[in-house]
């Protein structure tokens, strides 16, 4: 590798890990072109052809939208990255405007997370008694996190351990599940105080908890219904409870 | 002298010059992809990234971090991620250069370029002159999950320097969700007032989630009286009346 060469590489990978941790916001439009460009142009230096595409055209939106020939035109572009550019701009506005079929969310809301919940225990033998799912704000799954206790009354239950690793995981909604094997899905006082806690502790971070759901067989109840006022505020949670049954009687 | 053959890589460039919607999704992907791997990696890496996010607008949104779990190097998790940021940055940067936002649909496409792969909620004000051109966009506020906070002092001051004709705020809901929450209905009220001492209305608030938008004003039925003539298609004023008040996205 020749000396440019080299600290051309070191200055994409400092601006790529800069991109990675901080997003597009420290970027001008033509350093975006720049970094797009490092995929199309090996080695060397991309700024100069950034500058000249911009001068040219006038804008990053109608760089982007030059035809090839005319991006042919602009000295140091080759039909490899005239095509490339026109790749990125197609590929950016197809999956902006032509939405492929809208696929449904697994765990968009309560009824298909419950289901899913039990259809994914029905498979497992050995799943955690107390678990957290959780999703970034599209409600990817992002992880699934045992809690390393028996119960989420039990003191060793640690609030503070969810908290964590849902702010290490980037998340924005958090499911928890617990067990109730042998015994009624239904929850216990405790359960609906500390979940109640968790909810208020959680919101003061971002994180909206969707969800305490017991499991108990092929049943499962949502502590949060016999909780929410006032979630209305919360799009969210409406969306997430727009067609949940209401919280059911405590059996005799 | 018969031609040459053709590598994978040469035939999708030439399907994709003659006409980009010969690519399907996979096919698209796999030719980007191509710019840093081999032909072979590209298309299993193509392949991998469908059966793991499921659509070409999951992968793209996904999140540097996230395509690195899934195995992809620095580079091409940056390519990916850049796509749908050029088409946000653009749209930012480049208002000046737009066409006038003479109607609903117009405005609510440009928006959902400007939002594009956003995965944070931010409110932006676009300050329109009387032709309906996008004189000056003001980022108001970066909300953390749920909220964005409106600074209706500061917004109505630059409203008021930039002599704009009209205002449309816009924010988005990362979640897809295009239901507004009562702080959403809230601040466009406050904004609404605020302005209206200035004498200069508020043309629209839309709300954008994905692809999707939804016109508030419109769904309150508070259409601004100054509303320019034909800004909202007759076809988008029956589809907010079809709709569901709590559902309906446009």
């Amino acid at each position: 590798m020749h000396h440019s060469e080299q600290v051309n590489a070191g200055h994409r990978n400092r601006m790529r890990q800069k991109f990675i941790l901080q997003g597009s916001r420290p970027f001008l439009a033509h350093e975006i072109l720049e970094m797009l460009l490092f995929s199309a142009v090996p080695y060397k230096d991309t700024n100069p052809l950034a500058h000249r595409l911009m001068d040219r055209f006038g804008s990053l939106q109608s760089v982007l939208e030059a035809p090839v020939n005319d991006l042919l035109t602009v000295p140091g572009m080759g039909t490899h990255t005239a095509v490339f550019l026109h790749l990125v701009n197609e590929t950016g506005l197809r999956a902006l405007y032509r939405p492929a079929r809208a696929t449904p969310r697994r765990y968009g809301d309560y009824r298909s997370l419950g289901e899913y919940l039990i259809s994914e225990k029905e498979a497992e033998t050995s799943a955690p008694p107390v678990r957290a799912l959780l999703f970034n704000n599209r409600y990817d799954l992002l992880a699934s996190v045992s809690m390393e206790a028996p119960q989420v009354t039990a003191p060793s239950f640690s609030l503070k351990e969810l908290a964590r690793c849902a702010l290490r995981h980037d998340a924005t909604l958090l499911a928890l599940v617990t067990s109730h094997e042998g015994r009624s899905a239904f929850p216990t006082p405790e359960e609906v105080d500390i979940t109640k806690e968790i909810q208020v502790s959680l919101k003061m971070l971002g994180i909206t908890l969707l969800e305490h759901y017991i499991l108990s067989g092929s049943h499962y109840i949502g502590v949060s219904r016999k909780l929410v006022n006032g979630f209305e505020d919360n799009p969210d949670l409406c969306t997430f409870f727009r067609d949940a049954p209401d919280f059911p009687e405590e059996p005799v | 002298m018969s031609e040459p053959e053709l590598t994978p890589r040469q035939q999708r460039q030439k399907l994709f010059l003659a006409s980009p919607s010969s690519l399907d999704d996979k096919e698209l992907l796999t030719f980007l992809l191509s710019y840093i791997l081999t032909e072979e990696r590209a298309a299993d890496t193509a392949e991998r990234l469908f059966a793991q996010f499921g659509t070409l607008e999951a992968i793209l949104c996904a999140g540097t971090d996230r395509l690195r779990d899934a195995g992809l190097s620095d580079a091409a998790a940056v390519l990916l991620r850049l796509i749908l940021t050029a088409q946000s940055v653009s749209a930012a940067s480049d208002f000046a250069s737009l066409p006038p936002l003479t109607t609903a649909k117009e405005t609510g496409r440009y928006l959902v370029r400007l939002f594009a792969g956003c995965d944070t909620e931010h409110l932006y004000m676009l300050l329109l002159d009387e032709n309906l051109r996008v004189i000056d966009l003001m980022p108001v506020s970066e909300g953390n999950v749920t909220c964005v906070d409106m600074k209706a002092r500061d917004m109505a001051a630059r409203a008021a320097k930039r002599n704009a004709a009209y205002v449309v705020l816009a924010h988005n809901h990362p979640s897809g969700n295009t239901t507004p929450s009562d702080a959403d209905l809230l601040s466009t009220e406050i904004m609404c007032q605020a302005l209206s001492v200035l004498e200069i209305p508020v043309l629209e608030h839309f709300l954008v989630a994905g692809h999707a938008w939804r016109p508030l004003l419109l769904a309150m039925d508070r259409i601004p009286e100054a509303s320019p003539a034909d800004y909202y298609p007759p076809e988008l004023v029956q589809h907010m009346k079809g709709c569901d008040k709590n559902r309906m996205g446009f």
